[in-house]
């Protein structure tokens, strides 16, 4: 009952604190059909516990529980760093409890004897203000050095950079090319107490073999040929700073051991010297491959991977935030003709809208390379209409429309090219969990009515497919 | 042509060498050499610079490091390599701001430069070439 049901992409967590297992059960399955992470406990001790140990943006809490009030936490749960929201459920009302409630800043006072709607709009509402509140405080305290979007996906690895920065651990950010992992990697530096101190970037995939280590440990005067002079090493010179490893992924094995023994230690020998230098430097990695794999493979020692991975930010990729296009091309946009005055260009609703359609494989450096490019075709001045854009996302809008419009359209399988049979037949069912939902206009009772299944089977298969109404 | 090469036309004497190493790996065809500010900048004015394109920035003096400097809004997001007058500690100070993928020293042979720019190269060949089959 316990079970914390966590995804790659970490959704909002909900507590439930009640001593009669059946409310918990029923609510926690409630919760996980809305699509969020629902957890239980049975006394209030154990809440706190879960508290410390998971991330929680709701609690439902139970007024009386056999190890105390629930309304007495109230105070010690806001006191909590990043303290949840809390929604007071009870079985026995009562006006003074409720008034308490509220005047401890609770979120709502729901009876349990009150509708399953009551519970869901609460919570929703409840997780809506704290999206809110979290991304002003962001906004406030948080230098964003120059990262742009207010997507759900962006906004959580934000968090996440702002939680890295207060800590000194090593750090992995992972993500397809073009995702910005250098900028998220900066954001931490500067938001960091080593901000004053430099950032610098070890280029893994560029660095032959043979110039990794003394590269990264530095190397006295005849260390070997070519030695003719001492020369410091990047960890050295990042001492009191930050030590970006772009590509960890390429770090020759023969590297890796003498690299992990220094970030352990906090020193290490540059080649050819007969004294250990000391460093005090924050790490940071970033790498487009799957460590794990590398792991199981052998091309990556395990103890290192597993000295890597004290946090792990993993960025999405632009066609899953493309929402965020929008942002990212102002941004852009003003940045390229700040200064020129009366220069700037104006954007179409068409220019947007297809720029948002298209999958971007290259990310946003793929979509800057393509503002660029357009708006040197337009020049400064003018309006950048769809027709503007080069030839292959002007052809990928129209395929995208013309499928969306067909009647095949839910045939998801490429001509020519057919899908494996489960992965089609997997696709068929979320593009007609899809069209029944839309069609019944979120309500349950119509899609049972048109699809002839009962209301249990549509809530497992919306949850199986991470579908909502 | 996939590599700038800046060496200011005050640097030509330290460029020397490093244009005719570099001219010795990769050919005179990928290299597209620029001797002025102006120049500089027209070409990270163009559209297209951010992918394949690395920069290579040799700064003869730490004033002309600084002058580079001043081009960091244009220059943030490539690829640079910075070819660097001496490693006091002002100068790796300014170096560090770049966040250069690279930088080495003007009294080197420059062989490792070569060696690094040749796998820059092939890796973004390989990686391209995986985008593409996406």
């Amino acid at each position: 009952m316990q079970t914390f049901h966590t995804d790659t992409i970490q959704r909002p967590g909900v507590l439930i604190i009640d001593d009669d297992v059946q409310v918990c059960d029923i609510l926690a399955k409630a919760i996980r059909r809305m699509g969020y992470a629902a957890c239980c406990a049975v006394t209030l001790q154990q809440g706190l516990e879960k508290m410390g140990t998971e991330t929680i943006d709701v609690v439902f809490l139970d007024v009386n529980l056999p190890d105390g009030n629930g309304l007495s936490a109230i105070d010690p749960i806001q006191q909590m760093p990043n303290a949840p929201e809390i929604i007071i459920i009870t079985g026995n009302e009562d006006v003074d409890g409720a008034e308490l409630a509220m005047r401890s800043n609770a979120w709502d006072y729901i009876s349990k004897s009150e509708s399953y709607k009551k519970f869901t709009f609460a919570l929703d509402r409840a997780l809506k203000y704290r999206r809110q509140k979290r991304h002003q405080k962001s906004a406030v305290s948080f230098k964003r050095s120059g990262i742009v979007g207010e997507s759900p996906a962006v906004l959580d690895c934000l968090d996440k950079v702002a939680k890295a920065a207060k800590h000194h651990f090593p750090v992995v950010i992972t993500g397809e090319t073009g995702t910005g992992k250098e900028l998220f990697s900066r954001a931490i530096h500067a938001n960091s107490s080593r901000s004053h101190a430099p950032f610098l970037v070890v280029d893994c995939a560029a660095l032959p073999e043979h110039l990794v280590e003394s590269t990264l440990f530095g190397h006295v005067k005849g260390a070997f040929t070519g030695a003719d002079t001492s020369r410091t090493g990047l960890m050295k010179m990042a001492d009191k700073g930050t030590l970006f490893l772009d590509e960890v992924g390429e770090l020759p094995m023969a590297v890796q051991k003498k690299f992990l023994r220094a970030i352990q230690e906090k020193q290490f020998r540059p080649i050819g010297a007969s004294h250990e230098v000391k460093s005090d430097f924050r790490l940071i990695c970033a790498t487009h491959r799957n460590l794990e794999d590398m792991v199981k493979d052998g091309r990556f020692r395990e103890d290192l991977y597993f000295r890597l991975f004290s946090m792990h930010i993993h960025l999405p990729p632009l066609k899953s935030r493309s929402n965020d296009v929008a942002a990212l091309v102002h941004n852009h946009l003003s940045r390229k003709y700040d200064g020129s005055k009366g220069k700037g260009v104006t954007i179409s609703e068409g220019f947007l809208e297809e720029l948002k359609s298209y999958d971007w494989p290259g990310n946003i450096r793929e979509l800057i390379n393509t503002l660029d490019l357009v708006c040197s075709d337009a020049g400064a001045g003018d309006t950048l209409f769809a027709r503007h854009l080069p030839a292959p996302i002007r052809a990928f809008h129209v395929r995208n429309k013309f499928t969306a419009s067909s009647p095949a359209a839910a045939d998801p399988t490429p001509s020519g090219n057919p899908l494996p049979f489960k992965a089609y037949i997997e696709k068929m069912k979320h593009a007609y969990l899809q069209d029944l939902v839309s069609a019944a206009r979120g309500d349950i009772a119509d899609c049972c009515r048109r699809s002839g299944l009962s209301r249990s089977q549509i809530y497992r298969l919306m949850h199986q497919y991470h579908l909502k109404f | 042509m996939d590599l700038i090469l800046f060496i200011h036309q005050d640097g030509a004497h330290q460029g020397e060498a490093l244009y005719t190493k570099m001219t010795q790996y990769f050919g005179v065809n990928s290299i597209q050499a620029v001797h002025t500010m102006t120049a500089l900048t027209h070409i990270l004015k163009q559209p297209g610079g951010r992918d394949h394109k690395v920069y290579v920035l040799l700064a003869e003096s730490r004033h002309r490091l600084q002058e580079l400097y001043c081009l960091f809004t244009l220059l943030d997001g490539r690829r640079i390599v910075l070819v660097l007058p001496d490693d006091t500690k002002e100068t790796i100070s300014l170096t560090h701001q770049f966040y250069p993928r690279f930088f080495t020293y003007s009294d080197t042979a420059y062989d490792d430069l070569c060696a690094v720019l040749y796998k820059m190269m092939n890796h973004t060949q390989t990686h391209s070439s995986k985008e593409g089959k996406k």
